[in-house]
């Protein structure tokens, strides 16, 4: 890679990354939409420069459709309580977690492959259609399978607000 | 400067460490919800690092088909838990009892 697009891949790194955080530490509403944004384009981005196209697409859709609901500010919620002493363990582990992520990262004796991906195009969505419709079926039809469930259980719960809201008090 | 296999896993682990601190820091569950979709961009990220740089040439895409997994189990995680938790939240109201809440309890 040159350096350009190692810089323009850092650069997205980072953007995503302050996403991330904004996700974990901000509260609902506007400044979380934002920080869903930011990781939405920074790691489409990344993705992109990494020379997967289709996973960037993906990943967009998928990253802006988890903001739209995850983000707004309920209703009738106020602000969130601070965390206890169990939650301060659980951001210390998130912070141990990284550390040996990093350490196995920078220690692991890796191989550079002969090939790569991206030396059969940018988007490669016939390898990608025989990976995931001929080779792995079973795992493509249990994904839908759980994005069906989802949308089902979504869909009830949409009916039953719905309905609730036209009922007279 | 160059991009190599280490610093994208630096990266991804850095956002998969960052979801599983949103997951533990926020009190309320469908807020903890948003640290599966950081988490999973930090999984797709490794998997599309080692598609870039260390794949072989039997099954060069492998790692973007485990990316597209991962993101798709991310999507149907979040959609199910805010069906799931969004309808408790209506029936019974919020997971954790806010300042104003626990005032009125007290009375």
């Amino acid at each position: 890679m040159d350096v350009l697009t190692s810089v323009l891949f850092y650069a997205l790194a980072a953007l995503a990354l302050i996403g991330g955080l904004g996700i974990a530490l901000l509260p609902n509403g506007s400044p979380r939409a934002l920080s869903f944004l930011l990781l939405a384009v920074g790691a489409a981005g990344a993705y992109a420069v990494l020379a997967a196209g289709f996973v960037a697409v993906l990943a967009l859709v998928v990253l802006l459709a988890c903001g739209l609901l995850l983000a707004p500010q309920p209703p009738g919620a106020e602000v969130e309580p601070r965390g206890g002493l169990g939650h301060q363990l659980g951001a210390l582990a998130a912070a141990g977690l990284f550390a040996l992520l990093a350490y196995a990262a920078y220690r692991a004796g890796l191989f550079k492959g002969t090939y790569s991906a991206g030396d059969f195009g940018f988007f490669n969505a016939a390898a990608m259609g025989q990976l995931l419709l001929g080779r792995d079926a079973l795992a493509t039809e249990a994904a839908g399978a759980l994005l069906l469930l989802a949308l089902v259980a979504g869909g009830v719960r949409w009916a039953g607000w719905a309905r609730r809201t036209r009922l007279p008090r | 400067m160059t991009v190599t296999l280490v610093g994208i896993l630096f990266v991804s682990a850095a956002l998969v460490a960052t979801g599983v601190l949103a997951a533990a820091w926020r009190r309320d569950p469908l807020a903890a919800l948003a640290g599966v979709p950081v988490a999973a961009a930090g999984a797709a990220l490794a998997s599309v690092g080692v598609a870039r740089f260390g794949s072989s040439l039997r099954e060069p895409a492998s790692g973007q088909e485990a990316a597209v997994f991962v993101l798709l189990a991310a999507l149907g995680i979040v959609v199910l838990g805010v069906a799931v938790g969004g309808t408790r939240r209506d029936l019974v109201g919020p997971a954790v009892p806010t300042p104003a809440a626990r005032g009125r309890r007290r009375r």
